[in-house]
């Protein structure tokens, strides 16, 4: 997991005409910034609400359907009562987008997460007394793996915008010295600018 | 409209899940543990509140907050649902080798703290369901604890487990005889008898095979088709519940138990019949006729151990249930824990 967050950030930082990538131009539709923006409806389990905001970098494109794809995003979800977490980090992809704008994408990611109790917070004190208790959180490391389907407005209707529904997984850990598994369900509009 | 609109979505949460007056989550903080606690029910009328230690080790508390015989005690109890350390959805920087039987009581003992001061001081009564005996047992010998508490439940509760071990071996090898005098599985059931013969006593390395025994036999629940399984789908998804985190927790803390010389395993092994005639506080024990986890020799001899005097204490056998009639039965247990709390 080092590994990809390595070479997401070697990629990221390198200019593009030093990876010599080549940017299709046959298709206007396609030949358009490959930065974009995201917002993203973020459920824990589908039912957890959350939001995820964040930006999208093609990296490199192989012919018009094929693209290599970084992301940072930032987020937060609620598990009601139980806790709420805040999450930073980012996504290395690949999406491939048929001509008439049906696209498919596989990205692994790895974030820093941050959990908080979402509710009061009691302990008992020497007298016997029971007084609330301040909460500072627990760190955790979040790697992910995602899928997504969607359609990519712009191939049709020139309108620059992607919508995708993106079933993920993600660990969390360490939570009582393990890993836990989670499943959450995103619905993501990506801009390109 | 906007009333239209208000009663409408009022409707549809109260269609999500159970409705209750008392809804209160909060956290305990005990020695490095965070442990969720549930509070539905009513506690406008009795001024009791029923706190359910759950078994296992390692079972969730919370868990069975929406199962037919709690929605119905919620009607007229407060019933709190306690997620113990390293259980259920808990979670905090505990470490395994706090999984002793005092700090279970310690535990028990600030959760109870907590909901007096925040739920005005109610009647409370202890509910120990298998693994919930041990701990029951262990808070209830302190003298000073047993004062704060107004009843005690021993749902087919341990006291003691090598001596639950031993008429849970006894049990099975007796299903399993019937079993193969009656011409059923004849191979499978001579097989386990053999291996029961190997392994007298039974350790706790052993417990997984033994309760897949028991489980087949018919000791662990009687009517399956009642068994909330993984839960509903309201609790899963809106409940202060993590399932895949209550999966987690239990495998960790089994997993402990069956490590010989861990702090689990100790505590699983550890006898306090000897505490039962300290415990002098009015009690009711449940039992299941057909408990094959915890038989229910052990809890007339839990019953006969009590220090409660005889007009204070109870036997109840519930018929056509098996290791919790919470979920063979839920109207009956209801119905004994309904009779019991409204004498207190």
């Amino acid at each position: 997991m080092r590994g990809s967050a390595l070479l997401l950030a070697i990629m990221v930082a390198t200019p593009s005409w030093a990876r010599g990538e080549e940017i299709a131009t046959a298709n206007p539709a396609v030949d358009r910034s490959r930065l974009g923006v995201m917002a993203s409806y973020f459920g824990e389990t589908g039912t957890h609400p959350g939001l995820a905001f964040g930006v999208d970098y093609g990296l490199l494109r192989i012919g018009e359907p094929h693209e290599l794809f970084a992301r940072g995003q930032l987020g937060s979800y609620l598990h009601p009562r139980l806790y709420w977490g805040a999450f930073a980090g980012g996504e290395l992809g690949w999406r491939s987008t048929a001509s008439f704008g049906l696209r498919g994408e596989l990205a692994l990611g790895f974030a820093y997460l941050h959990t908080l109790l979402a509710s009061p917070v009691y302990e008992v004190g020497s007298d016997g007394r029971a007084r609330a208790s301040t909460d500072f959180g627990r760190p955790n490391v979040m790697p992910s793996i995602s899928f997504g389907a969607g359609w990519d407005l712009g191939r049709r209707t020139g309108v620059p915008l992607a919508v995708m529904l993106r079933p993920m997984v993600f660990w969390q850990l360490p939570v009582n010295h393990a890993a836990l598994l989670h499943a959450a369900g995103l619905l993501s509009f990506t801009y390109s600018l | 409209m906007r009333a239209f609109a208000l009663s409408l979505a009022v409707a549809l949460l109260s269609a999500c899940g159970p409705s209750s007056k008392l809804d209160d989550t909060f956290y305990v903080r005990s020695r490095g543990a965070d442990m969720p606690v549930w509070v539905r029910g009513d506690l406008s009328t009795s001024n009791v509140m029923l706190v359910l230690i759950s078994g296992g080790p390692g079972g969730p508390g919370i868990f069975f907050a929406d199962s037919p015989g709690f929605v119905r005690l919620s009607k007229k109890y407060g019933v709190a649902f306690w997620d113990q350390r390293l259980s259920g959805s808990s979670t905090g920087t505990a470490g395994v080798e706090t999984l002793t039987l005092d700090q279970y009581a310690e535990d028990l003992d600030a959760v109870v703290q907590v909901l007096k001061q925040r739920h005005g001081d109610p009647k409370i009564v202890l509910l120990g369901w298998s693994w919930g005996g041990m701990v029951g047992t262990a808070y209830l010998s302190s003298a000073a604890r047993q004062q704060g508490i107004a009843g005690w439940i021993d749902l087919d509760g341990v006291h003691s487990s090598p001596s639950a071990m031993s008429l849970a071996r006894a049990w099975a090898m007796a299903r399993a005889r019937e079993r193969v005098a009656q011409g059923q599985d004849v191979e499978k059931w001579n097989a386990e008898l053999a291996w029961y013969d190997a392994h007298s006593p039974l350790s706790m390395a052993d417990m997984v095979r033994h309760g897949q025994n028991v489980a087949a036999l018919g000791g662990s629940i009687r009517h399956p088709e009642k068994d909330p399984g993984i839960g509903s789908a309201w609790m899963n998804f809106s409940g202060p519940f993590n399932g895949m985190l209550t999966m987690s927790n239990q495998a960790t803390v089994l997993a402990e138990a069956m490590k010989e010389g861990s702090a689990m395993n100790q505590a699983m092994l550890t006898d306090q019949t000897g505490a039962l005639p300290s415990l002098t506080l009015p009690s009711l024990l449940l039992w299941g006729e057909y408990d094959g986890q915890v038989p229910l020799a052990h809890g007339q001899e839990a019953f006969q151990k009590l220090g409660t005097p005889a007009d204070r204490k109870s036997l109840v056998v519930m018929p056509d249930a098996a290791h919790g009639s919470l979920l063979d039965q839920p109207d009956g247990f209801a119905a004994a824990v309904e009779g019991f709390a409204d004498g207190l």
